[in-house]
């Protein structure tokens, strides 16, 4: 394989089965790799199955979310049939997650300092003194003010942007290889929602990492990710260089969210599309056809052949 | 009914459950056919005789036939059980729904409810078992001071169970509309807050009933309920407390095994009602069908 | 300071419920038939001391200045005398207070012994063995009566095998307590490095805190399991896990938050047993607390009953009052 490729997904497939067999498919038939030092957006609305794709590649899928199908490999080893002692060396070390709402998940009995510190602890193996420099370390890195009185703060004494804050931290502290950033922003007011992007892209420039971005606001993905995945109902339907996609769209998914989020009239009327012609067809269940199509070199698009 | 049996087609244990107490009920009604032996005639001849075919349980020390007196213990236990907890459950169920619709509704309104809930706060800080021997003393002796006790000491669940029930009810719309449009408060309790909030009561009254055969059964024992030679499963341990020391386990051993089993069929039937009440739950339980 | 201003918060609870459970008892006192001077004093007492307990208790005054009279005694430590033991009933009280609470704290020490590592197991292991049992412990345990599972130990393990002390109170009859500190023997003997009578102490121990321990493991097992059920499947402990924590530090995480509701169900427990524990007290002769109220209940002996009524509604309120102290300790969040 690709030794450049850091992350790649092959038809991953999760279901949530439920009663009576009347369970969802949230994700279906997702294939896409991000290469070393690159940023994946991975655009889609709420529901869309973003989240799912997340868990799936952490194998931390919610009750009763599975991996029914696919291979996720990273750096050439499969994921989905890792051991489960693999899986934990990986996790929090080679790969980690930053996740929405970080208020509740950060454990709320245990000083930020020591959560981080179990952290490090678990992946490397520092001195007590040393856990502590790394700690302190991380948290000044991600711009916490104050972060030695920090350091003993408790969860729900910190504000949402400064758990954020933390989150991002505990996903930078082990200098994994691979990040994936799941809606990191969306529970936070815009201005520090603002802060908390550049801090990342800051990051991410510095460490020079590989980086899943998933977003639901398409804006955001375009300042500062290298490809483009736009998702839908569980599929992929359009996947482009940044600049690709913004300057050919062909998925009239795609130009529909386009001229939705364009601040101009010009751009709307670029984007625009007949509605009509595309919504019958589209957004009638089960008529999203079935494969991929290359038609520029990486710039895929979900279409009857 | 065929949720019931659905449900029950995988748990056997639960299935057993229900059983139980069906054959209970049975057994208590034909008590008069099955049972070989007069449940409260000593027969000095018979005294102590370990179980065999002509007692089926064995004798106690006065002669009687354990297994006699265990199946006419039925009749006594459970009605006290069931009306203990009716009695509690009707009264609870009441006070709980004022308190609720009660809270923070003006003045004197909302004065009586927290006045009920401190109330509550100070009854629940008593221990429960000798609070309910206090009270058989203070009534004196007899069949509806245990009632009395067992109504008094399940009482707060009902009333909190319901409070909580009717303070989520009250603020849904229709019962504002009602509300507003001047139905009586007596009225509108009745008719929308106490029928929309029986689920966490019913699972509960199951559970309680048992507990309350429990309660019943280890007045008895303490001596301040039900006394010999009434035929009680609790009264009946007391009895043959003196002879297990010296071996012969009988007297006490299958009243009590008959209690135990009573008790834990309320349990399970408790606990298949809880499942059964909330409608996630049901669907998840009988998923399979 | 935090710490302080939550104490005195919850004292603000506590002392009008202490004033409310004075209250009660007095008035489960008005309501007993008959007199109760007579009740007070027992069948045999003279015209001259009925006499006198009636003017001393203000009998012949209004109710309300009755109960004033009432709060100044119990508020000054006198619970009146027990005309069976001819002892004031705080003396009383003091000795076998002592006795109950060593059985019920050690009791339920092993029920949360063997409670919290199956209640643990259980969760983690959803399609185990010991899932299943524990369900079924938890309903078992809560229907078998606790003086009748002691009696069915006393037959198995010292009339049949012969392995347990008798079943006739905290001692063997030639065997001296130990030296009085706090009450309890398990405590006493072995501050004073009795290792013989510490040794009859636990054998006394043994049955009967087998009896209530088993028992009262049921709501334990059942509380950490589902609590440990909702934990696990949390965000913050799914959290953990993709940092890649260690299994045991995700189970020492998630017990850590479960702890305030199994604390909660201790205290419950616990309160519940100061008066539960007394069957097996019975069973046991174990001579505590409850057992004396028992007797006085049943022989129309009314000032034992109300002393421990009173003196176990403030032992309950200590109780909730250590367990919100527990919390304060467990959770930060209600550090300010
Ligand atoms: N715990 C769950 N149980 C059942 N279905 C779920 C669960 N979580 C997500 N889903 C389903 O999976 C789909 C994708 O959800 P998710 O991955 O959270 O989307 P997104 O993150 O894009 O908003 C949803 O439509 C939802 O129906
Ligand atoms: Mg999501």
């Amino acid at each position: 394989m690709n030794t450049e490729i850091s992350l790649s997904l092959n038809n991953l497939t999760v279901d949530y089965p439920g009663y009576k067999g009347s369970g969802t498919t949230a994700v279906k038939d997702v294939s896409f790799s991000i290469s070393k030092g690159k940023v994946l957006g991975l655009v889609g609305e709420s529901g869309a199955g973003k989240t799912s794709i997340a868990r799936a590649i952490t194998r931390q899928l919610v009750e009763p979310g599975e991996i029914t199908g696919g291979e996720i490999f990273f750096e050439d080893k499969d994921i989905v049939t890792m051991s489960q002692k693999d899986l934990k060396s990986y996790l929090g070390s080679q790969i980690s997650l930053i996740v929405p709402n970080p208020k509740s998940e950060l454990d709320p009995l245990l000083t930020i300092g020591r959560q981080l510190g179990d952290v490090v602890r678990t992946h490397l193996k520092l001195s007590k003194s040393e856990t502590k420099q790394a700690v302190l370390d991380v948290l000044e890195a991600v711009q916490i003010p104050d972060h030695n009185s920090r350091f003993s703060a408790y969860p729900h004494e910190l504000s949402g942007g400064m758990a954020q804050r933390v989150i991002i931290a505990m996903s930078l502290i082990c200098n994994p290889k691979f990040v994936i950033s799941d809606d990191a922003t969306s529970g936070l007011d815009v201005t520090v929602q603002r802060e908390i992007m550049k801090l990342m892209q800051k990051i991410i420039k510095e460490k020079n990492l590989s980086v899943l971005f998933i977003t639901r606001d398409i804006g955001l993905a375009a300042h500062f990710c290298d490809h483009l995945g736009l998702l839908f109902r569980g599929q992929i339907v359009e996947l482009a260089p940044i600049n690709e996609f913004f300057k050919n769209p062909i998925h009239p998914y795609s130009l529909a969210l386009l001229s939705a989020f364009s601040h101009s009239a010009k751009w709307r009327k670029v984007y625009s599309t007949d509605p009509e012609k595309w919504s019958k067809e589209f957004f009638k269940d089960g008529n999203v056809p079935n494969s991929l199509i290359e038609v520029d070199e990486g710039h895929l698009v979900r279409m009857e052949k | 009914m065929k949720v019931l049996y659905l449900y029950c087609k995988d748990r056997p244990l639960i299935g057993f459950g229900y059983f139980f107490v069906f054959f209970l009920v049975i057994l208590a009604i034909f008590a008069d056919l099955i049972c070989p032996w007069p449940p409260q005639t000593a027969n000095p001849d018979d005294y102590l005789q370990a179980p065999s075919w002509r007692h089926l349980f064995g004798t106690d020390e006065t002669g009687m036939d354990i297994f006699s007196r265990c199946i006419y213990s039925i009749r006594l236990d459970l009605s006290i059980a069931f009306l203990g907890t009716a009695v509690s459950a009707i009264v609870g169920t009441a006070i709980g729904a004022l308190v609720g619709y009660y809270e923070a509704r003006g003045r004197l309104k909302t004065v009586f409810s927290s006045f009920t809930m401190r109330a509550l706060d100070v009854i629940q800080s008593f221990p429960v078992f000798v609070f309910a021997i206090a009270l058989v003393a203070i009534f004196g002796q007899g069949l509806y001071s245990i009632i009395a006790a067992i109504a008094f000491v399940n009482m707060p669940i009902y009333v909190r169970l319901m409070r909580t029930q009717a303070l989520s009810i009250r603020q849904m719309r229709y019962v504002e509309a009602a509300y507003l449009s001047g139905l009586s408060d007596v009225r509108l309790i009745i008719k929308h807050i106490v029928p929309n909030s029986m689920g966490p009561i019913l699972s509960h009254l199951s559970v309680n009933v048992g507990w309350s055969v429990l309660l019943a059964a280890a007045l008895s024992f303490a001596g301040a309920g039900v006394e010999a030679p009434t035929p009680e499963w609790g009264s009946m341990i007391a009895v043959g407390f003196k002879n297990i020391v010296t071996g012969q386990w009988w007297p006490s051993t299958f009243p009590g095994i008959v209690l135990g089993l009573t008790v834990f069929s309320f349990a399970l039937i408790g606990a298949s009602v809880e499942v059964l009440a909330d409608p996630v739950r049901r669907r998840a339980a009988i998923a399979k069908y | 300071m935090a710490l302080l201003r939550y104490i005195g918060r919850r004292l603000l609870f506590v002392l009008p419920q202490l004033f409310g459970i004075v209250a009660v008892s007095f008035f489960l006192l008005k309501m007993i038939p008959g007199d109760p001077a007579l009740l007070m004093l027992g069948p045999l007492a003279s015209q001259e001391a009925i006499d006198e307990i009636r003017s001393v208790m203000g009998l012949d005054k209004s109710l309300i200045e009755q109960f004033i009279i009432y709060l100044e005694r119990v508020l000054s430590g006198d619970l009146g005398t027990s005309w069976q033991t001819t002892k004031p009933v705080m003396e009383d009280l003091l000795k076998r207070f002592p006795a109950t609470m060593e059985l019920v704290t050690l009791s339920l020490l092993f029920a949360l012994i063997i409670g919290i590592p199956i209640g643990i197991l259980a969760s983690l292991l959803k399609k185990s063995i010991i899932n299943k049992f524990s369900t079924y412990y938890g309903l078992l345990a809560g229907s078998l009566p606790d003086f009748w599972l002691g009696l069915i130990f006393i037959f198995v393990f010292y009339t049949i095998l012969g392995w347990a002390a008798a079943p006739m109170g905290r001692l063997d009859l030639g065997i001296l307590p130990p030296t009085v500190v706090s009450g309890s023997y398990f405590i006493d003997s072995l501050i004073a490095g009795d290792w013989e009578t510490f040794g009859n102490v636990v054998a006394h121990l043994t049955l009967p805190v087998l009896t209530l321990g088993l028992i009262n493991a049921g709501p334990i097992i059942k509380m950490t399991q589902s609590t440990m059920d909702r934990l696990l499947e949390s965000d913050h402990i799914r959290y953990a896990r993709s940092c890649g924590l260690g299994e045991f530090q995700i189970v020492r995480r998630a017990f850590r938050n479960s702890l305030p509701s199994v604390l909660t169900i201790v205290s419950v427990l616990y309160s519940f047993l100061i008066g539960g524990a007394v069957l097996v007290e019975i069973v046991f002769s174990w001579g505590g607390a409850g057992q004396y109220a028992l007797s006085g209940v049943l022989n129309a002996d009314i000032n034992p009953v109300m002393g421990f009524v009173v003196w176990s509604a403030i032992l309950c309120l200590v109780l909730y009052l250590i367990v919100d102290l527990l919390y304060f300790a467990i959770d930060p969040r209600l550090r300010d």
